[in-house]
């Protein structure tokens, strides 16, 4: 019954040494990843920019590769990039942030979960079944509205990538909106303003930092976004003047001519990488200051304060320039709109006035003195936001439909074509199957998970276990938003450049799986980090008190407690692997009717086949195709929900 | 005399940052005794307590100057902020309850079972001398003996804080220390625990830091009370409610201030 002493301390040691370090490597893979996206972009585009000239690369109106005299200018799809992720962002902003607040006050109580699931479902729906959508709905109603009879373009981009991102807009101010303290809502109402009032005058206000991360985090969505796009932008790179046109976007460019294109073409493609890296970077840089203020609600004090600190950053000095504008349009709102009364209310008053003098019409002023009186009861204020308040309404009832919509749209469209044959048969030109594609998923899913899951949550550790205060560990945690923030077409580049390229691998299983698992590793690390932090502080302590090891509190107490969190991860990085398409289609080379004998044989997964069945001459297959993943997609998330119900009972709660 | 004492601080100082919260510690605990550590908060009595076996390594930018001597614990004798000192080692002989209960969201078993298997235990029948000698010295045993696989985390506060104890116990330490025990609990478990100690004293030494000042009255041989980060007043616990020597001690034990 005595314990042994000592006779195995050096041991631990030892082992604890070798955990540690080993925990290290992995955190520094994402650093090194990272590093080599850049390196490998930059040491391809560079030369290209510089042998087309910078200045007619990025403002050069014409891109003609295929002249005599190849021209390579990308201004245009510059111009359809920023057109389509701002009109998305606009579009999804006026819906995603009256949801949020729909959801966080308005809803009723029972409504509230399945809202916020059917928000959560249209996050996990694959990009490419809205751009099967796109297709199959979007472009051919709008080809009837158009004047020009052109449904693609830029319109009908915004309306699928603003679907695309309200979930994200949705999710996040509504986290902030409720990490709002109640005791504000309170304090406004016990001032007696109207629930309205105390909503949007205070509670919003107060979540605004959350909101411009949102705005933020979807507008590197949407400038990011391939495969969704790629169908429904239409391809040809025009200067856009409407919102009827064929145009297109960076990403759409890269995915569609990468593949197929050889020489010069694809050196310049990597250029046209290198930019949208770039803007990925920028995007993260402000996402990075916005998160550092978050912590002042109210900027114009916190301004005042440190007023010397605020006039040597940047950043700062454009919050304050937004602050000034939003001032200006303020005052330039208020004298407007109250011309707008007077313009609209006086001079039917002064009618009514004169109709008075003739004596014609005293009913006439008196229905014109209790509108005026009415107004002046039910002030402005008031009404405008109870007009808000019935557009939260207006708004969340689109979003349901939307998925509603989208959902049986693809399945009505897929349903009558779905057949055992057509998922498990033999793959022939008159009866493409799904088969190959299975398998090619089920491998790159497969490769994802084995290299993401390890090297993920090992960096997780180390970020929340080993490496809070460290001085490197803002490197670090930079490195891993930063390869969060990389537009997926970009990984798929890399993927193109390293794995396909130098490694001579050609189009290949396992180049697709490398390049998924490096582009999911943020995922895993966050998800994972963020359920080690939840596990609360006193465990560790208690397990040290007892005299375990760092190593042995870690892997006995804080891990199994937060298996929660590690499951979501899996599901996430499964749930990614299997919709995403951006990267695979430049690394294993959509093969789609031929069996993928080993993991470097190139292959074709689900989602890849949309992309393939709705370009050629197969678009009921490929609505079937989107059944398939929709419902894969539906089975996954189920699942999640049992993991994370089973693992917290399991824990005793 | 000097063989009594089984942890002997000499000069400590610690620094949170640059915020100084011990300002120079002289104090000698006995073996088998009740030392209870009284004092405002934020006097440094947690602070003290978790210095001595070293907690507050965890803690980030904190720093200890001094020595701290332990004597009388096999392989342990010596300055425990030595370099080479085995901190899981020291940990072991040192336990540590806290002030919230912390059982892991593990069974009861588990639970008790956690330390000695931390320390090399791995035989099932050992293990289950251990768990049950443990809850019996904790005086839970016939509350939990029935339902050893339920989970620990659906037990009440008292039982809880209790399971921590015998959690405590079950690596066999030579000093038990005790973070505030009791202020989460209602006064039935906290009778339960103060009884405890009582009987826990024979085996163990048992530093307790607490805001009770019943409670130190009831439980300990010696008082150590606190302000500011110093010791002002250091005797046995008769003398120190007694006859206070100092002003400030007498102050706070009668009420006037804290």
């Amino acid at each position: 019954m005595t314990i042994q002493q000592n006779t195995t301390s050096k041991f631990i040691h030892v082992r604890e040494r070798v955990i540690k370090y080993s925990l290290f490597s992995s955190a520094m893979f994402s650093v090194i990843a990272l590093f080599a996206i850049v390196v490998f972009l930059l040491s391809r585009g560079i030369p290209a920019i510089s042998q087309v000239g910078l200045w007619k690369f990025l403002f050069g109106t014409d891109w003609n590769p295929n002249a005599s005299t190849p021209v390579y200018g990308i201004f245009p799809m510059i111009l359809g990039s920023i057109y389509v992720t701002g009109l998305a962002t606009i579009i999804s902003l006026i819906f995603g942030l009256f949801i949020a607040i729909f959801l966080y006050k308005f809803c009723p109580k029972k409504f509230r979960s399945t809202i916020e699931q059917v928000i959560n479902l249209l996050a996990a729906v694959p990009s490419i079944v809205y751009g099967l959508f796109g297709i199959m709905i979007v472009v051919p109603v709008l080809r009837e509205i158009a004047p020009n009879f052109v449904g693609h373009g830029i319109l009908a981009s915004s309306i699928i990538l603003s679907i695309m991102v309200l979930p994200t807009i949705v999710s996040i101010s509504l986290s902030a909106l409720r990490s709002v303290p109640r005791e504000l809502y309170e304090g406004a109402l016990a001032l007696g303003a109207t629930r309205e009032q105390s909503v949007f005058k205070v509670i919003f206000p107060a979540a605004r930092s959350g909101v411009y991360t949102a705005i933020i985090l979807s507008i590197g969505r949407a400038i990011g976004e391939t495969m969704a796009v790629i169908m429904v932008i239409g391809g040809s790179p025009q200067m856009p003047t409407s919102l009827f046109q064929s145009i297109d976007t960076l990403t759409a460019l890269i995915a569609r001519s990468a593949r197929e294109e050889s020489g010069f073409l694809v050196e310049v493609l990597i250029a046209v990488g290198v930019v949208l890296l770039f803007f990925a970077l920028i995007l993260n840089y402000i996402l990075m200051k916005i998160k550092e203020r978050k912590v002042a609600h109210n900027y114009k004090i916190q301004l005042k304060k440190n007023n010397e600190k605020a006039n040597r950053s940047t950043i700062v000095g454009l919050t304050k320039f937004i602050i000034i504008v939003q001032e200006y349009w303020k005052i330039f709102w208020q004298t407007i709109g109250k011309s707008i009364k007077f313009v609209l209310t006086k001079p039917i008053y002064y009618f009514a006035y004169l109709l008075k003098i003739t004596r014609l019409s005293l009913l006439w002023y008196k229905f014109w003195a209790w509108i005026d009186t009415w107004w002046s009861v039910h002030n402005r204020q008031t009404i405008k936001y109870k007009i808000l308040k019935w557009w939260t309404y207006i708004a969340s009832t689109c979003g349901v439909l939307m998925l509603l919509a989208i959902l049986y749209f693809i399945i009505s469209g897929g349903l009558p074509y779905l057949s055992w044959e057509f998922i498990f048969g033999k793959y022939t030109l008159d009866n493409p199957t799904l088969m190959p594609a299975i398998v090619g998923t089920l491998i790159v899913v497969g490769i994802a998970l084995v290299i993401a899951i390890p090297i993920g949550v090992a960096c997780a550790i180390f970020l929340s276990e080993y490496a809070r205060q460290a001085r490197g560990v803002k490197y670090l945690r930079l490195a891993i938003d930063s390869l969060a923030a990389i537009p997926s077409i970009v990984y798929g580049l890399f993927g193109f450049i390293v794995f396909v390229g130098i490694f001579g691998w050609d189009y290949s299983l396992i180049a697709g799986g490398l390049a998924l698992s490096i582009m999911t590793l943020p995922t895993v690390i966050r998800i994972t980090e963020e359920s080690l932090l939840a596990v609360h502080h006193t465990y560790r302590e208690a397990s040290r008190a007892l005299g375990a090891s760092k190593v042995r509190t870690t892997f006995r107490i804080v891990l199994p407690s937060s298996l929660s969190g590690i499951g979501n991860a899996m599901i996430q990085t499964i749930g990614r692997a299997i919709s995403e398409s951006a990267v695979l289609i430049l690394t294993i080379g959509m093969v789609v009717g031929v069996m993928p004998s080993n993991i470097l044989s190139p292959g074709t997964t689900l989602s890849l086949n949309i992309y393939y069945f709705g370009n050629t001459l197969y678009p009921d297959q490929a609505a079937a195709t989107g059944v398939v993943l929709l419902i894969l997609v539906l089975i996954l998330n189920l699942g999640l929900s049992l993991i994370v119900k089973l693992l917290s009972k399991k824990q005793g709660k | 005399m000097a063989n009594n004492q089984i942890i002997t601080i000499t000069d400590l100082h610690l620094y949170y940052g640059k915020v100084e919260a011990l300002k120079g510690i002289n104090m000698s605990i006995a073996r088998n005794e009740v030392t209870s550590f009284i004092g405002p908060s934020g006097c440094g009595k947690s602070t003290l307590l978790r210095c001595i076996n070293r907690m507050n390594d965890l803690i980030d930018n904190c720093v200890v100057q001094g020595n701290i001597y332990i004597n009388g614990i096999h392989g342990l004798d010596g300055n425990i902020y030595d370099k080479n000192v085995d901190i899981n080692a020291l940990r072991k002989h040192i336990g540590m309850v806290f002030q919230k209960p912390n059982v892991f969201p593990m069974s009861i078993y588990d639970n008790i079972a956690f330390g000695p298997r931390t320390h090399g235990v791995k035989k099932r029948s050992d293990l289950d001398i251990i768990v049950e000698d443990s809850l019996k010295k904790a005086g839970i045993w016939n509350e939990t003996k029935d339902n050893l696989k339920k989970s620990a985390v659906s037990l009440s506060g008292g039982q809880q804080q209790r399971i921590c104890i015998a959690r405590a116990l079950a690596v066999q330490p030579k000093v038990l220390l005790m973070d505030e025990p009791t202020s989460a609990l209602d006064p039935l478990s906290t009778a339960t625990i103060e009884e405890l100690c009582e009987n826990l004293k024979e085996q163990y030494t048992i530093v307790i830091v607490t805001h009770n000042m019943q409670q130190a009255t009831r439980i300990s041989d010696k008082t150590a009370f606190f302000l500011l980060g110093e010791i002002l007043e250091f005797g046995t616990t008769e003398q120190v409610f007694q006859t206070p020597r100092n002003i400030q001690c007498e102050n706070y034990i009668t009420g006037r201030f804290g």
